[in-house]
């Protein structure tokens, strides 16, 4: 089945855990099976992405129901850093362009690094991206837009910028 | 690049570039329009630097990629073939 690396790199991203991405994969999998008759055969992917996201409101809300208010947390708990924590490694490390591209991109909001990671990251399109965000595919978009420009803005003002890019 | 050779050849502007700068990136850009895109990258120094920033963000948040365990990989592919050979399992029900 080759949509399961997307799915359990999609769960992965939207859970926040190894072992939530895999029960989310496996019921994504499970309510496919269940709803294969109302599928028309064309996106399989944007169908299965579009059950998994519909999969995760209802585990959320079961779970925590404080979070539905917030769809974006999500993903804000998947790419905080921990960057206090600096070793004289990770200070070496840290001056890489991968480093401080991780910085910006921990740094911006919420809802435009989650456009970017499914689309940089996970790899899907913007039609893709938006049947997981339930948001149009311009607005899909315009976060990617403004969320890179941020990234990009950030890394020009990064003291460490020349270093890591030369 | 100037405003006549702009109109008579139909060359793309930096403006109208950096409008769709993004979905050329993204692979996401209407055929036709990526010639002209190109072109413009290659004769503009500002727009094919900005370009080039882009093209190492978006490479370097790929390497942000994990990869999910040999494990979960196994327990998801048995489901997906339990699934298409004897339809869901008792446990699922």
């Amino acid at each position: 089945m080759p949509e399961l690396d997307v799915l359990m790199r999609v769960a992965r991203s939207i859970t926040g855990n190894p072992t939530d991405a895999d029960d989310l994969v496996q019921d994504t999998l499970l309510r496919a099976y269940r709803a294969i008759d109302k599928f028309d055969g064309r996106y399989p992917r944007a169908w299965l992405l579009t059950i998994m996201r519909n999969a995760q409101i209802n585990r959320v809300r079961r779970k925590r129901p404080e979070l539905m208010r917030d769809p974006d947390t999500t993903l804000a708990v998947v790419a905080n850093t921990d960057s206090d924590a600096k070793t004289p490694e990770s200070v070496v490390l840290d001056r890489t362009f991968d480093a401080a591209v991780e910085r910006s991109l921990a740094a911006i909001p919420a809802q435009f690094r989650e456009a970017i990671h499914l689309v940089d990251i996970d790899g899907l399109s913007y039609n893709e991206a938006a049947a997981v965000l339930d948001i149009p595919v311009g607005t899909v978009m315009s976060r990617l837009h403004r969320g890179r420009k941020l990234i990009r803005n950030d890394l020009t003002m990064d003291p460490d910028f020349e270093r890591a890019s030369s | 690049m100037n405003f006549l050779s702009r109109f008579f050849k139909r060359d793309m502007s930096c403006h109208q570039v950096a409008a769709v700068m993004q979905q050329y990136l993204d692979a996401e850009l209407e055929p036709s329009q990526v010639p002209k895109v190109l072109k413009h990258l290659e004769a503009c120094k500002d727009c094919g630097l900005e370009a080039t920033m882009y093209t190492r963000i978006k490479d370097s948040l790929q390497n942000h990629q994990e990869s999910p365990t040999e494990d979960s990989i196994a327990r998801i592919r048995n489901l997906a073939e339990e699934l298409a050979a004897n339809g869901i399992p008792e446990a699922a029900e």
